[in-house]
């Protein structure tokens, strides 16, 4: 365990933009920080890096308080989706800065991935574009090898083909050389085989805390006629329900075992898994202020 | 748990070393602005007094300020830019700040030891041959003695600190908030003077300043608001986000 936070709660005058957060991350593992704009995400990897405070709580990173932590802190990297640069900074600069900074810093993997996300060295970083911009903090992040690595939606204005460059090198070095990876990001179906396990936050509480294959088991997609849908569903937790006519479309979460599925073909209900990201949809839609997961539609 | 305290004590010194050696990171030129600037200011003081016998008469300039001012620009551009940067890839305020200050005060030393080597060139050459005492402000400089030195190189060593805490002001309150707090530093000064006045204390004051002599105040007492702007600098940082 290299990160145990506990009941942390951040608040800005009057918003309260985390809720009494409590979660531990394991060494060695890539973690999907997952939820809506304003969720609380980029104030929790702050915390996490020592740049805020909490207002209560504990944050502890391998077994200490991070904040003005040297030790701490020189073992990991936070790379922001708004990452600001030193005006007269070209790319290889920040190569350099980056050298300097990181112990673990590998140079040649930098250089590298430098070529394969075709970033001129020698371009001031305020004229790149956004998606060079993005494929920068991704070289940076990466070649740091920090033990503990925070992405912040790291792929903005990036195209298909450098987001998947992203992955393939995130995984591949990964396994080289493992360590923990935090990755807040929209785009969940992309990173879906990717992460091993799902933090969800909404409104800044905490909502999911699970392994993605356990989660993706838990939660169901079940369709058939409205009454044998409602049976089907009455010990479970209805996270959506949709009901056209005579057929209904409940998103459930809940334990599906075998027994689960002989009962539900009795029922005549199809029952079928979600993507990570409809389940993600289905557990922070809701108005604000609405703490539960919406659970009636009209 | 003393070998982690040992290794962090370790570690705040590389971080900041590592946090001097990445302000050097792009060229010499951001370093070495002050030097440019001096120099501008002493071509058009040389220019001046090669064609005005009157300046030459004079002898005097105060050309020399324009390092100070340009020293108190660069330490404060400097930190502005590098924080966001520098702590932002996890670099902690404490040595981002003990390397930023290290940086500006090693400058200040360099500077200090040209502008020293200059004002011995100066003499040496009879005043570059036309009278123009550029490297002696207000006759300050007369000898080639430490005080020399010290004269030149303590007012840099203010400024730098100085400009360190405006960049950290800056960062922490933002543009509006370090407007707002730069009225309210005017207004409390204006009150102070105010004061001073009604209780009729300016004598007092003036006559203990005519007691200093302009050396005393440079090179001793200027050190006071150097480290208070040195320590004030560093707890309106600490809780700074980049």
């Amino acid at each position: 365990m290299i990160v145990a936070v506990k009941g942390v709660t951040k608040r800005f005058r009057d918003v309260v933009a985390l809720d009494g957060v409590g979660f531990t991350l394991r060494e060695n593992t890539i973690y999907g920080l997952l939820g809506r704009n304003g969720a609380g995400k980029t104030t929790l990897m702050q915390i996490l890096t020592g740049q805020q405070v909490a207002t209560a709580g504990t944050v502890e990173v391998f077994g200490e308080r991070p904040y003005e932590n040297d030790a701490v802190l020189a073992r990991t990297c936070f790379v922001r989706e708004a990452q600001r640069y030193p005006d007269d900074y070209r790319v290889k600069h920040a190569l350099r800065a980056g050298a300097l900074l990181f112990p673990h810093w590998d140079e040649a993997f930098a250089q590298s991935l430098v070529d394969e996300f075709r970033l001129p060295r020698s371009r001031a970083i305020k004229k790149l574009s956004r998606g060079m911009l993005s494929a920068l903090g991704v070289v940076i992040g990466l070649a740091s090898r920090a033990p503990l690595t925070l992405f912040d939606e790291p792929y903005l204005g990036l195209d298909a083909a450098a987001r998947q460059l992203f992955y393939d090198r995130l995984l591949a070095d990964y396994a080289e050389h493992p360590r923990t990876v935090v990755l807040s990001t929209h785009l969940i179906d992309e990173v879906a085989d990717l992460v091993e396990h799902v933090l969800v936050i909404d409104q800044g509480r905490l909502i999911v805390d699970e392994e993605t294959d356990r989660l993706r088991g838990q939660v169901v997609l079940a369709t058939g006629p409205a009454d044998a849908v409602r049976a089907f569903a009455a010990p479970r937790t209805v996270l959506h329900q949709t009901t056209v006519g005579p057929v209904a479309r409940f998103t459930l979460r809940g334990e599906v075992d075998a027994e689960a599925r002989a009962e539900a073909e009795r029922l005549g209900v199809t029952v079928a898994p979600v993507s990570l990201q409809q389940l993600v949809v289905s557990l922070t839609t809701g108005a604000a202020g609405s703490a539960t997961p919406k659970e009636t539609t009209p | 748990m003393t070998s982690l305290a040992v290794d962090r004590r370790a570690t705040l010194v590389s971080r900041a070393l590592a946090v001097m050696r990445l302000q050097l990171v792009t060229n010499l030129l951001p370093l070495a602005i002050p030097l440019v600037v001096l120099a501008g200011s002493f071509v058009i003081n040389l220019m001046v007094f090669s064609a005005s016998e009157q300046a030459q008469a004079e002898g005097n300039t105060g050309g020399v300020a324009s390092i100070y001012f340009a020293q108190l620009v660069i330490a404060w551009v400097s930190v502005n830019q590098n924080f966001s940067f520098t702590v932002g890839l996890n670099a902690t305020r404490r040595a981002f700040y003990l390397g930023s200050v290290a940086v500006m005060v090693l400058q200040s030393l360099a500077y200090g030891l040209v502008l020293f080597g200059l004002n011995i060139l100066e003499r040496v050459t009879g005043e570059w041959g036309i009278g123009l005492a550029f490297f002696n402000p207000a006759g300050l400089a007369a000898d080639a003695s430490p005080r020399t030195f010290l004269i030149f190189t303590v007012p840099l060593v203010f400024a730098a600190v100085l400009g360190v805490f405006l960049g950290a002001a800056s960062k922490r309150y933002g543009t509006r908030g370090f407007i707002l707090l730069s009225v309210a530093v005017f207004l409390v000064l204006g009150l102070v003077a105010t004061l001073i006045t009604y209780v009729d204390g300016w004598d007092a004051i003036t006559g203990w300043l005519a007691r200093q002599s302009l050396r005393a105040v440079l090179t001793g007492w200027l050190l006071v608001p150097t480290v208070l702007a040195g320590v004030g600098g560093w707890f309106v940082l600490r809780r700074a986000v980049p």
